[in-house]
């Protein structure tokens, strides 16, 4: 549990690391998307039982169940991430059509 | 209770969603787009006037997804509030009526601005409607994000609208900040969640008690809040997306990003967490500064508005953080009033700046300062242009002046340095709207100003006259039983029933 616990917030450190220190806008996406998959396995580790069963039978031994709250809200934020990424993935291809680079200095007209 | 006041919350919600997918089936018919959209924004306006009438003489209403009746919080043999519920009260009410006013007022006025792709726009004004209202009805943590990650993607595209080299790079930045700040409030979610085992607002701040854990996941809320809403030190995106937005819609963004400070003054207000109250009064004054001097020497003018929206929405903050840290009753009433009445003159007098500046800019196809001049022949836009400067500069007898004198009087009391360098950054503020003043209405031009657009400036411009000559109705009938459902928490904490 603790390790599970220090394991995603090490990945999540790493996704917002990779995410506001490189120049490429691709790898700032990237870096998103390693953030969020950090926030999943937060999530779900919150959510796991040792030795219980899944709220799904309807004949079930009489385990204990885990509450499936924190698998939805997984799922849910899945495919929230999964839009963003998307979204963000053609506003690259976009920024690449327009100014022939990926590189947020070069792209970058708008000052003080 | 009636069957339709019963549904109110999620009709309100599922007019917009629904209504932002029929535009796609109307194919090349502009005209009946530009309807659909007046219409169902009108239907939806009248509905959300009815639920705050409701809300005022009933008292809270609440509704529960999933449940035999939308009243019933709790399943019949289970002992934790799963379902997912909005709770309507009067603050809620009163800035849901307040976002789709503003959202008509942006419809109307963008109405013979928009080429060919009418529908991509209304979809998208649709969309960010639903965020809005979801956001500020939903009683559910999750639910929060949710609807503010459908916020702020909406909101993203509309900075991007435009689609050139500037405002996709806008766009681009707002989008990543808004991401990362929606990580952010998930791992906040997350620790409460441990904690406790449930996400239910209500229920949640019954039976909280404010230790390590949950200000820490409090902390990781208001952050990355205070970074959706653009308040200073966090407010890099905040001048270029105001600046880089369609000139006609701009002011729906601004309301998006007022709409993310909602989420934190709630969750601030009915935990009582008074602690971070000193962090809202930090970002609030800062904001002031940075948002006051730094539109001194902007060039671009919905950017400049821009800054002076972050330094009106400093003001807020600042009051309302002194409400959350201060004691005695009478100073949170006084305070927290005052920042609910400036954030209603903060969107009607900003609201004429952005309309006044939506004209000159569609007339003159420029947003440089420098090439704006010439509206010196037309006294209407000039006379309120001046009235609306002297709202947000707050200058007597304007309704700016009004809400910014409860602000500082009630602020003194906390700490006398407040009101001081708030006063600082209004003068700030009246010097660079100087500044505007004179190189739009400078030199003449003839230029005819659409009808539609007149017609909006002057429902806004009423608004704000109305404010002005009849501030004590205005106060006892609207804010004060708004301040009131925010300060007494046991109205909101107490309706779920466990």
């Amino acid at each position: 549990m603790q390790i599970v616990f220090i394991l995603s917030m090490a990945v999540i450190a790493t996704g917002m690391y990779a995410c506001i220190s490189s120049r490429n806008i691709i790898k700032i996406i990237i870096g998103l998307g390693i953030a969020n998959y950090g926030v999943n396995l937060f999530l779900v580790q919150l959510g796991y039982k040792a030795g219980a069963i899944a709220p799904i039978f309807t004949h079930a031994q009489s385990l204990p169940m885990v509450l499936p709250t924190p698998q939805a809200l997984t799922l849910t934020n899945i495919v929230i991430s999964f839009a963003t990424t998307a979204l963000m993935l053609s506003v690259s291809l976009f920024i690449h059509k327009k100014t022939g680079s990926l590189d947020i200095k070069e792209v970058g007209g708008l000052k003080e | 209770m009636t069957g339709l006041l019963m549904h109110l919350p999620a009709i309100s919600i599922a007019l917009p969603l629904f209504s932002a997918f029929l535009f796609q089936l109307l194919g090349r018919h502009k005209k009946a787009k530009h309807i659909l959209a007046i219409s169902s924004i009108t239907v939806l306006e009248l509905m959300l006037i009815l639920q705050l009438f409701h809300v005022a003489s009933a008292g809270n209403s609440i509704y529960v997804f999933g449940s035999e009746t939308p009243v019933v919080q709790l399943p019949s043999s289970y002992g934790i509030p799963i379902r997912i519920s909005f709770q309507v009260d009067m603050f809620n009410a009163f800035l849901s009526v307040l976002t789709s006013s503003v959202m008509l007022l942006v419809i109307i006025f963008s109405l013979n601005s928009l080429k060919e792709d009418v529908g991509k726009f209304y979809v998208i004004l649709m969309l960010m409607l639903t965020g809005m209202l979801g956001l500020l009805f939903t009683n559910d943590l999750f639910n929060l994000f949710v609807f503010l990650e459908i916020l702020s993607l909406s909101t993203g595209i509309m900075v991007m609208y435009k689609a050139n080299k500037f405002s996709v790079e806008a766009g681009f930045k707002y989008l990543v900040i808004s991401s990362l700040s929606g990580l952010l409030f998930l791992l906040g979610v997350g620790f409460i969640y441990a904690q406790y085992g449930m996400l239910n607002i209500s229920v949640l701040a019954s039976i909280i008690s404010i230790g390590l854990i949950e200000k820490i996941a409090l902390g990781f809320m208001v952050v990355s809040l205070f970074l959706k809403s653009g308040i200073a030190p966090m407010h890099m995106w905040l001048p270029d997306a105001y600046g880089e937005a369609p000139e006609y819609s701009v002011l729906g963004v601004a309301m998006a990003t007022l709409t993310c400070s909602y989420a934190f003054i709630r969750l601030l207000f009915v935990f009582s967490v008074g602690e971070l109250g000193t962090l809202l009064i930090l970002g609030g004054l800062l904001s002031a500064i940075i948002g006051s001097t730094m539109s001194l020497i902007q060039k671009n003018v919905n950017r400049l508005f821009g800054y002076l929206a972050l330094a009106e929405i400093g003001f807020i903050v600042t009051a309302i953080g002194c409400g959350l840290i201060s004691t005695e009753s009478n100073l949170v009433f006084s305070t927290v009033s005052g920042g609910l009445f400036h954030m209603l003159n903060d969107v009607i007098d900003l609201g004429i700046l952005f309309f006044i500046s939506g004209i000159a800019i569609r007339i003159k196809n420029s947003k440089e300062l420098d090439n704006l001049s010439g509206f010196g022949d037309n006294k209407i836009l000039a006379v309120f242009f001046i009235l609306a400067m002297f709202a947000v500069s707050g200058i007597p007898p304007m309704n700016g002046f009004l809400s910014k004198l409860i602000i500082y009087e009630s602020t003194f009391a906390v700490s006398p340095l407040i009101p001081i360098i708030l006063m600082i950054s209004s003068i700030i503020i009246l010097s660079s709207l100087v500044k505007v003043f004179y190189s739009i209405f400078n030199g003449k031009s003839n230029k005819k100003v659409p009808l539609n657009m007149m017609v909006v400036l002057f429902a806004a411009v009423i608004a704000m006259l109305v404010i002005t000559l009849f501030p004590d109705a205005v106060i006892n009938n609207l804010i004060k039983p708004v301040t009131d459902a925010l300060i007494t928490k046991s109205e909101y904490r107490s309706i779920v029933g466990v």
